[in-house]
């Protein structure tokens, strides 16, 4: 977890998820994803 | 003392301070997004932005309301579902333009109480609330197979000679009390929208939430820290 996230609208038009508080950095997010080393989020919209 | 250059996004954690309070714009305040302020950078051009931080605001400028972001959409009753159901917008004020064969949708975080039921009065309270996006149809594109428009990513939508295409456009961004909770549901709903086809996954999100209010009257708050907190 990099502290932020994206998500994509119907169009594929990017939105920025940022936090109210500090951006905390987590090597290992809350699902499990690895910020270093690993496949990291795959984009399915293609 | 040099200063390591960093990437643009590299945004300084102990900077994300300084709550920016629409004053005109009370009933959005509470929700108003804070300032971001990048990294210094020292750049080639030796350019230091600071002097911004503190600048007077020109006089004639203290009414100026950030007020929108126009972007064009496919399919309006796609996009509404997914700013209103997803993401917490209201609609707040449309217009419809027929000898230009357009619609404009005009969405904002903000209380629906507070949202006038007549047009003229929707269009003056949209004109004062900071943030909205304007969602642009232009006739007859939902018809149209695929993409259609580029997102300023380095996509090939519209592109003229097969390359992708990096425009101007970046992105439009929320905040939230909680990413990582956040994220949790975010992917989930994201999968949802992005490998379904429009209606059937709508009607799938729609269960989902029905699911997802379900749980948590069985659950309380603190009994599953990923429980999907999204959607207002």
């Amino acid at each position: 977890m990099k502290g932020l996230a994206f998500i994509k609208d119907p169009d594929g038009y990017l939105v920025e998820v940022l936090p109210q508080g500090p951006m905390i950095t987590k090597p290992v997010d809350c699902n499990g994803v690895t910020v270093d080393g690993g496949p990291g989020y795959k984009d399915n919209s293609k | 003392m040099m200063r390591r250059a960093v990437p643009l996004l590299a945004w300084s954690a102990v900077s994300c301070s300084g709550l920016h309070v629409a004053a005109r714009a009370p009933h959005v305040a509470a929700r108003a997004p804070f300032i971001r302020r990048a990294v210094f950078l020292s750049t080639s051009r030796g350019f230091n932005p600071d002097k911004y931080f503190t600048m007077e605001r020109p006089v004639e400028t203290r009414d100026y309301i950030m007020q929108q972001t126009m972007i064009r959409v496919k399919d309006p009753e796609v996009s509404l579902k997914f700013y209103c159901e997803v993401l917490g917008f209201n609609l707040v004020m449309y217009r419809d333009f027929p000898q230009y064969e357009f619609t404009v949708f005009f969405v904002a975080q903000v209380d629906p109480a507070l949202i006038p039921k007549n047009p003229e009065d929707q269009w003056r309270f949209c004109m004062q609330t900071p943030g909205c996006i304007e969602l642009t149809h232009n006739y007859g594109t939902e018809a149209v197979p695929g993409r259609v428009y580029n997102t300023g990513n380095s996509d090939m939508t519209g592109s003229q000679d097969g390359q992708k295409v990096k425009g101007g456009f970046g992105h439009l961004g929320i905040t939230v009390p909680d990413v990582c909770k956040w994220s949790a549901c975010a992917r989930f709903v994201w999968h949802l929208l992005r490998v379904s086809k429009a209606d059937t996954s709508l009607v799938r999100l729609a269960s989902f939430r029905q699911t997802r209010r379900a749980n948590a009257s069985r659950h309380s708050a603190a009994s599953s820290p990923n429980r999907p907190t999204l959607v207002a």
